[in-house]
């Protein structure tokens, strides 16, 4: 197989543009349709500042990468879980691919740790809130992402979200038509109010294997390693479900997204954003009177209380509503 | 040949086409990237005794 640019040999074949192309028109090609999105979307301003919410994975590096490419003031946040054990230390791994890539990049990298800031690390919110541990690792990481940015004067927040984490939540919120959040999903998030930053996912139109492709042919090192937590996740279960799609009917991811985004604004009339308040103990926005991180924080707190005072005792929990954790940025 | 896949290890004595090789095990293409000796390579390119293969997974969760 021949690369369509140079006919030198292919190293990439992407059924899905019934193309391929070597190493040097891959990251050209790959590059310009970064560009284009960037600019179609309107994602960032000259002279904005950009958080960068990165988790030592391939798609959040390569995101930072090409970020500071396009000359843009892009710094990564990375927001440690506690996540992983001696074997496997998984956030541990995480923060070294980013401290790496700080380093190559010369741009500042901050690091929050859910422990320091909680009292507690994801996997024991796990116990003491009695959720699934990905729903208080998408809670935190959310929080502590938009805060991070407010408080570090930055105008835009980016994540590595690409279009198979973008399908697999489509896919999740048409499996129970939750019309709000389909209303909600967008490759930008305009800023709202004060204290709601804009938030854009620049690698949306890119598929997981075209990100792979991109960092294996530049050269970034990238943590391999998948979240232990992750085992089983219904969001892995509908990207392979769409990859077999995909290899049957190239093509097929792309024009469910594009087709979405065609008409999402369908979904947007029917349901306007609610109105946002702000939480009486944190001041950060919110739909409730308290906001959700500052219940966990009660909750944290409450616990520890109970471990002081002798064996808890049993209490019913209001159960909260699920919501899909931000996928790729895991820490 | 020697095959990584995750954590999977295997060998082959013989040439192979990477799209055999992903066949045999039944993976998706479309879900992965395979690198002979270091070098991305498309599914239609041949690994010979002696390589070094390494299939690399792109799906992730979390």
């Amino acid at each position: 197989m021949k690369c369509r640019i140079c006919r030198k040999k292919a190293a990439v074949k992407l059924p899905s543009h019934n193309t391929a192309f070597c190493k040097e028109d891959y990251l050209w090609w790959f590059q310009k349709n970064f560009r284009r999105t960037v600019k179609r979307f309107r994602m960032f301003k000259a002279g904005d500042r950009v958080l960068v919410g990165v988790s030592g994975g391939k798609d959040s590096l390569a995101l930072w990468r090409l970020l500071v490419e396009i000359d843009l003031e892009a710094d990564g946040l990375y927001i440690a879980q506690g996540i992983g054990h001696d074997e496997l230390p998984y956030s541990d791994l995480g923060e070294d691919a980013c401290r790496e890539m700080a380093g190559k990049l010369g741009r500042p990298l901050k690091v929050v740790r859910v422990l320091a800031e909680t009292g507690a690390s994801v996997p024991e919110l796990e116990g003491i809130l009695r959720r699934k541990i990905c729903s208080s690792c998408g809670l935190t990481k959310r929080y502590l992402m938009n805060r991070e940015a407010l408080e570090g004067g930055y105008d835009v927040l980016a994540t590595g979200h690409n279009l198979d984490d973008e399908i697999a939540m489509l896919f999740a919120n048409v499996l129970t038509w939750d019309l709000q959040r389909l209303a909600h999903q967008s490759p930008v998030s305009p800023q709202r109010g004060p204290k709601l930053i804009k938030k854009v996912k620049p690698l949306c139109h890119f598929s997981e294997r075209e990100v792979l492709a991109y960092t294996m042919l530049s050269g970034i090192r990238t943590m391999r390693e998948d979240c232990p937590h992750a085992r089983g996740a219904t969001s892995i279960k509908h990207k392979e479900l769409f990859s077999r799609l995909e290899r049957d009917s190239p093509g097929s991811k792309r024009r469910f997204y594009k087709e979405f985004l065609r008409n999402r604004e369908i979904f947007e009339q029917a349901k306007p954003p609610a109105e946002l308040a702000y939480c009486h103990r944190c001041a950060m926005p919110t739909t409730n009177e308290v906001c959700s991180y500052c219940r966990l924080l009660h909750r944290v707190a409450a616990s520890k209380e109970e471990v002081h005072d002798g064996p808890p005792k049993p209490r019913k929990i209001e159960p909260e509503p699920a919501s899909p954790a931000p996928s790729g940025l895991c820490g | 040949m020697k095959i990584r896949y995750g954590t999977e290890r295997w060998e082959k004595d013989r040439r192979m086409v990477v799209w055999r090789i992903l066949e045999e095990r039944e993976i998706n293409p479309e879900t992965v990237i395979v690198a002979i000796n270091g070098e991305v390579v498309t599914e239609d390119d041949f690994a010979q005794p002696g390589d070094d293969v390494e299939i690399v997974r792109a799906i992730s969760g979390g």
